[in-house]
């Protein structure tokens, strides 16, 4: 068999039984089993243990639970009220306030944990509710949440880098998360000129009383000061995790391990810290946490498969010699996934893309850490764009009176934005290159 | 998607729900572990200038526990990603009876993978096989609990697959 069949069947059959509705794990098991027997015969089922062993005691990734637990301590202490109160008293009086909250604070969640669902699920049941009452467009109030929501895996810390980054050779998870932080502030600028340019061309989009005395009238100068004192215990949280890995006192692993703790020490702060709490965000870290690695630990010898039946170094030869522009081949490694993601888990694809990429990357000398952050950015574009995006699921989940037609239609333009973003991001690298190559 | 993440209710009723959801604990309790042992390490380190030799390789165990511990409670209830539209476009005995076939396929890809595992854990007990660490352990008990974790998924798999649940004909 040569390898157009080999990885057709192999991405038919993990694709097919995908779309079956069967788990993503076992479908990865299913035809890595089948794999190895068709290639090696019984003979390699130590290969396929083993394969599980090195992914699942894989010490990078515990950066995973660790950065999903400090969310959750955060999110389920309610630490994250005190956090809305004072970015909503410094956002001040201007049309439209709240749009400018929710993407604000979307930025500032995004430096607290990782994860585009836990915040589209908060800012969907706490906020959205909030701006229907007060007359808010409920198209450009989902829109906005959907977009600040996504700001979450791309400003560290962020869950899929480190996937990215324990997978990949040659490329430092620290690197990468740094690496997103230009790009997740672009971002959330970008959102912010959107917002304000629907509601210059459409003022009805933004309550008059938005502008009026009440609970938005301009802040005093105590009001202020006290709202920036009410942040700085969130420093200490974001200070555990990038300070210590841009210190190089911590490896990312270690810095979420202490991130996890200054998240506690917030909570106690706020009086929000119970022994109830804490068990109950151990509880929902760990089973997020197997979600997401039982995922990477069953796939991990997919790669190995197409590596052994030649699969792979048969497409790094075809796509060799094809000589194709590089900035050609980056609109087609992008555009792959930005397809696929609309009706495949992104870490399913990321998984599958990641032994099928990598050598392609190489052989056109892209920057890794420039590569791999558009390609997350693709990915995190895939989980909005309908109709299959977590980021979707978790804001109709979250806001019952919304219907998924009308999350779909507020994801549009927001994806529409986003693309912008890494259109500017491939054109300008330095936005992503700059602050990893400082350290 | 995921399928639903419902926390326990009460006391579990069967002898597997009891199995599973104590190894859930488990992996709540492995994951605490993780916390101190990481944030020793890093106290070691810096105030007492003297690292630990077995904060790393303690965390990459149990992290293994975290997983394969917490995975089949999951199963459970049905809380893995799975894209779950074509199935959910099926109705009434169509819907069901696909539900209780992905479930038995599910059942038979996990307990094969859970049986290799296991083979090669009792192979590395009989080799006297231990991990490459500072304070090596005996490596089928890292081995041993991933096992444990696809087999108890079977069986969760195994009784979806046996016993629908209400509504799905």
């Amino acid at each position: 068999m040569g390898w157009v069949e080999t990885l057709l069947l192999a991405l038919g059959a993990l694709l097919g039984l995908m779309a079956l509705g069967l788990p993503v794990f076992v479908a990865f098991l299913i035809v890595n089993l089948l794999g190895i027997v068709a290639l090696f015969g019984t003979r390699a089922f130590g290969l396929f243990a083993n394969s599980i062993y090195e992914t699942a005691t894989s010490e990078s990734l515990v950066a995973i639970p660790l950065f999903i637990l400090l969310g959750e301590i955060l999110f389920r202490s309610g630490s994250v009220d005190v956090l809305f109160r004072a970015i909503d008293t410094l956002v001040g009086r201007i049309r439209g306030r709240l749009y400018v909250v929710v993407v604000a604070l979307s930025t500032a969640f995004g430096a607290l944990s990782g994860s585009a669902v836990a915040v589209a699920a908060m800012l969907g049941r706490s906020l959205l509710p909030r701006m229907r009452t007060r007359g808010y467009d409920a198209g450009l109030s989902s829109a906005v949440i959907l977009g600040g929501a996504s700001l979450a895996p791309i400003i560290p810390p962020s869950l899929l880098v480190v996937v990215v980054g324990s997978l990949v050779k040659n490329v430092s998870i620290a690197g990468l998360l740094i690496a997103g932080i230009g790009p997740g502030l672009l971002l959330g600028g970008m959102m912010l000129a959107y917002v304000a340019f629907r509601v210059w061309r459409r003022p009805a989009l933004a309550p008059q009383d938005s502008t009026r005395d009440g609970e938005t009238a301009a802040p005093g100068l105590r009001e202020v000061a006290h709202a920036l004192v009410s942040l700085l215990p969130f420093t200490l949280v974001i200070l555990s995790v990038m300070g210590f890995i841009l210190a190089g006192i911590a490896t990312p692993s270690e810095s979420a391990a202490t991130g996890v703790l200054a998240a506690v020490l917030v909570a106690a702060i706020y009086r929000r810290l119970s022994l109830a709490m804490l068990g109950g965000a151990l509880w929902e870290a760990a089973r997020l946490t197997a979600i997401i690695l039982v995922i990477v630990a069953s796939s991990k010898l997919f790669g190995q498969v197409l590596s052994f039946s030649g699969a792979t170094r048969g497409l790094v030869t075809f796509v060799t010699t094809l000589e194709l522009a590089p900035w050609l081949m980056l609109l087609l490694l992008m555009l792959v996934p930005f397809v696929i993601c609309m009706f495949v888990d992104q870490i399913a694809f990321l998984l599958l893309a990641i032994p099928l990429y990598e050598p392609i990357m190489q052989h056109y000398g892209f920057d890794p850490i420039w590569f791999w952050t558009l390609f997350l950015i693709n990915l995190t574009i895939g989980s909005l764009t309908p109709p299959f995006g977590y980021t979707l699921f978790a804001l109709k989940g979250a806001a019952a009176e919304l219907s998924i037609a009308a999350v779909f239609r507020a994801a549009w333009p927001v994806v529409a934005v986003f693309v912008f973003g890494l259109l500017l991001l491939a054109l300008a690298p330095g936005i992503v290159t700059f602050l990893p190559s400082q350290f | 998607m995921t399928q639903g993440t419902a926390p326990p209710a009460g006391w579990p009723r069967t002898l597997l729900d009891r199995l599973t959801q104590g190894s859930a604990l488990l992996a709540a309790a492995a994951l605490a572990v993780i916390v101190l042992a990481y944030s020793t390490e890093i106290a070691a380190r810096y105030l007492f200038n003297a690292p630990t030799e077995w904060a790393h390789d303690l965390v990459s165990y149990l992290l293994a526990a975290v997983v394969f511990l917490a995975a089949p409670d999951l199963a459970r209830v049905r809380g893995h990603v799975a894209i779950s539209f074509l199935v959910e476009g099926l109705k009434g005995r169509a819907r069901g009876l696909a539900q209780r076939a992905l479930a038995a396929l599910a059942a038979a890809a996990t307990a094969a993978a859970g049986a290799i595992v296991a083979g090669e854990a009792l192979r590395q007990l009989e080799r006297g096989i231990v991990t490459i660490a500072v304070h090596p352990i005996p490596k089928w008990w890292i081995t041993g609990v991933i096992a444990y974790g696809l087999l108890l998924m079977a069986l969760q798999f195994l009784r979806h697959a046996a016993r629908p649940d209400p509504g799905e004909g």
